[in-house]
């Protein structure tokens, strides 16, 4: 506190505490930002009754001990001392506490990292890169090792080993090799090699001379890289430049898929429906059960015929959406002459389509937003807690996939079932956060409720 | 004041928008420069400046003559060790930044790039983008030429809440804005409701 304070700021507040048990407020304008408080207050500590204390201890048993197991395992990770401390804080923690004020996080700020990392989530983590074991192994040479029995040593190792991708010939390698190396003694090791090229024995021989002359290096200079690249059409000098992606004015390719299961078909299932599943789950990284709980919907089914000078050709048409209930949303288009391809193309692609939509306090949208396809136009607008869906009975489906509780819609002008739904599927992925705009116009944003309910909202 | 010209100001910065350049200029008057200014102060311009029919100096980016000494080798130096490049990069802008803040401060009070024909003067905005997304997508009038509406701070906050007032739609976007003409000047719709001032509606943007 500031000792310039007038006194007289200090003594009005006191008489107003003074007068706390009256209702009628105060009418000195307080100093100070800090609230005073009119009327009865709170005790800190809640007050419980028997059978809600019995509830609360029955709760507290959900926690259980380590296991002898556990224990075991901890002390591979961490030493005595920090063992003990770990169990020195669980003991410091209630569980009561636990019970009543351990919660989940739902506003924004959450962490992303809710679970115990224990799975993968698509969305959030990095997909799990597993190195290949194919690569030969490859050992360093040591100058001793370079004796005659030593070296019959490695080329016997190698022998057993197998693949060779080095372009280049055997000649070619002993002529680097012997390049690279000075020492007398060696080279005349490799003039006595010579007589091995053309048996079993050469492929050793090549990996033993690999050491030497170095491990193939393809050429750096890329023609693909030029061609595609117009900085080097501009440039005659910019080929570096050229092939360094980082002065790329061309965006990163699109990484290729590891997995050939992901491109192609499984061979060995004969029903297509479990393997489009299999391979939705290999795509996206979700796991079948996952799938399977997804909420789906067909909306849209109708036969689409081509009229050609061989006739007329009969296709079907669907539309399915789908989505996880908790801010995922999907939808997916299916065309085939068969009417079970089309409902199974449409579903998977539904799946695959799913896109992240922003929930204001996981029940609404942001604001108001537009969408337009052809000529349907909505128009959808936020609403309090408890409004309902009163929507068009497609976007009905398509909030509910997508978790939206709290919802009003306008179509104006036609209201086409397939353009409806695009158009409503576009209005929620373009909302804008307000945090974003905030950023966008330099300003500083403060969500109000939140300070007023210390955080405790969504 | 002209809502005409306004008019035709809300469409051409929308126009300017979807077109993604860098600087516009709209006729200079009163009018304009206030709501100018006060779309700046909401974020949605970076730059509002009075200049002739050319576009006013920006600040010197060249370096000045003499002012660094660069070593003959720099190029094959900065090859090897990129980082000495920073040393020399802080130098220049501060030698850049000197030079440039005199210049300004001269024109400044020479009041050079203003004409003195006010004819001839125009508002000069710079636009803002983020996330490839221009940051004033959509503008337009709310008092019409032929239809000027006033409101009181009431209705103001009707629907700065979110409401219908009379003939005007609330604020339900996320960041729309509402400029106001008051007797104290053109302000945002909530600046009003903060200091109790009721005026014309102008425009909407967002």
């Amino acid at each position: 506190m500031s000792v310039c304070r007038p006194a007289t700021c200090l003594f009005r507040r006191n008489a107003s505490a003074i007068r706390s048990s009256s209702t009628t407020p105060t009418t000195i304008r307080p100093i100070s930002t800090t609230s005073i408080r009119h009327g009865r207050r709170r005790p800190n500590y809640e007050n419980l009754s028997r059978t809600e204390l019995a509830e609360i201890d029955a709760a507290t048993k959900h926690f259980p001990e380590y296991t002898p197991e556990e224990r075991r395992a901890l002390k591979h990770h961490y030493t005595p001392e920090q063992i003990a401390a770990l169990e020195e804080a669980e003991k410091a923690i209630d569980l009561r506490d636990l019970v009543l004020q351990g919660q989940f996080r739902h506003d924004h700020w959450k962490p992303s990292y809710l679970d115990d990392f224990t799975t993968l989530d698509p969305f959030l983590d990095k997909k799990e890169v597993i190195e290949p074991t194919l690569a030969p192994r490859i050992r360093p040479v040591h100058q001793d090792l370079v004796t005659d029995e030593g070296a019959r040593q490695t080329l016997e190792e190698e022998e057993s080993h197998g693949i060779d991708d080095d372009p280049r010939s055997t000649d070619e390698l002993f002529a680097l090799a012997e390049a690279e190396e000075q020492s007398t003694q060696i080279r005349k090791f490799f003039a006595e090699l010579k007589r091995y090229k053309g048996t079993a024995r050469e492929h050793g021989i090549r990996v033993l001379l690999r050491k030497y002359a170095g491990d193939y290096e393809p050429p750096k200079y890329d023609i693909d890289a030029e061609l595609r690249d117009p900085l080097t059409l501009v440039h005659g000098q910019g080929k570096e430049l050229g092939l360094d992606p980082a002065y790329s004015a061309l965006a990163p390719e699109v990484p290729k898929f590891d997995d050939p299961r992901i491109r192609w078909p499984f061979g060995d299932d004969d029903d297509p429906n479990a393997a489009g599943y299999k391979r939705l789950a290999l795509q996206t990284g979700f796991t079948l059960d996952q799938i399977k709980k997804f909420r789906t919907k067909r909306l849209v089914t109708h036969r689409v015929v081509n009229q050609t000078r061989m006739g007329k050709i009969a296709s079907m048409y669907n539309l399915t959406i789908a989505g996880n209930g908790q801010g995922l949303l999907g939808i997916g288009e299916g065309k085939s002459a068969e009417p079970e391809d089309a409902a199974r193309q449409s579903l998977l692609n539904a799946i695959r389509n799913m896109k992240p939509i922003h929930r204001y306090e996981g029940r609404t949208i942001y604001g108001e937003v537009d969408g337009k396809v052809g000529a349907v136009q909505v128009k959808l607008s936020a609403r309090p807690p408890g409004f309902g869906l009163r929507v068009h009975h497609l976007m009905y489906e398509m909030c509910r996939c997508a978790g939206i509780a709290d919802l009003s819609a306008r179509s104006i002008r036609s209201r086409n079932p397939m353009n409806t739904i695009k158009a409503t599927f576009e209005a929620l992925t373009a909302q804008k956060l307000p945090e974003d705009i905030a950023r966008a116009r330099g300003r500083k944003l403060i969500d109000l409720r939140k300070v007023y309910y210390a955080g405790k909202v969504y | 004041m002209s809502l005409v010209n306004l008019a035709n100001v809300c469409s051409h910065l929308q126009n300017v928008s979807k077109a993604r350049l860098s600087m516009t200029s709209i006729p200079m008057t009163r009018l304009h420069l206030n709501l100018a200014l006060s779309l700046q102060k909401q974020g949605f311009l970076s730059t509002v400046q009075v200049a002739g029919p050319s576009p006013p100096a920006l600040p010197e980016l060249s370096l000045p003559k003499d002012s660094l000494s660069l070593p003959s080798d720099l190029e094959s130096q900065i090859q090897e060790e990129p980082w000495i490049g920073l040393a020399y990069n802080a130098a220049a802008s501060e030698a850049i930044s000197q030079e440039a803040v005199n210049k300004r401060r001269k024109s400044e009070r020479d009041n050079a790039d203003v004409p003195s024909n006010p004819a001839q003067r125009r508002i000069w905005l710079g636009m803002k983008y983020w996330n490839n997304e221009p940051v004033l997508s959509k503008m337009g009038l709310v008092s019409k030429p032929t239809r000027r509406i006033w409101m009181g701070v009431d209705d103001i906050a009707k629907i700065t809440r979110g409401r219908r007032a009379g003939y005007v739609g609330g604020l339900t976007r996320v960041g729309e804005c509402l400029f106001v003409s008051t007797d104290k000047g053109v302000y945002e719709s909530r600046e009003c409701v903060e200091r109790t001032l009721g005026g014309m509606l102008l425009c909407r943007a967002a």
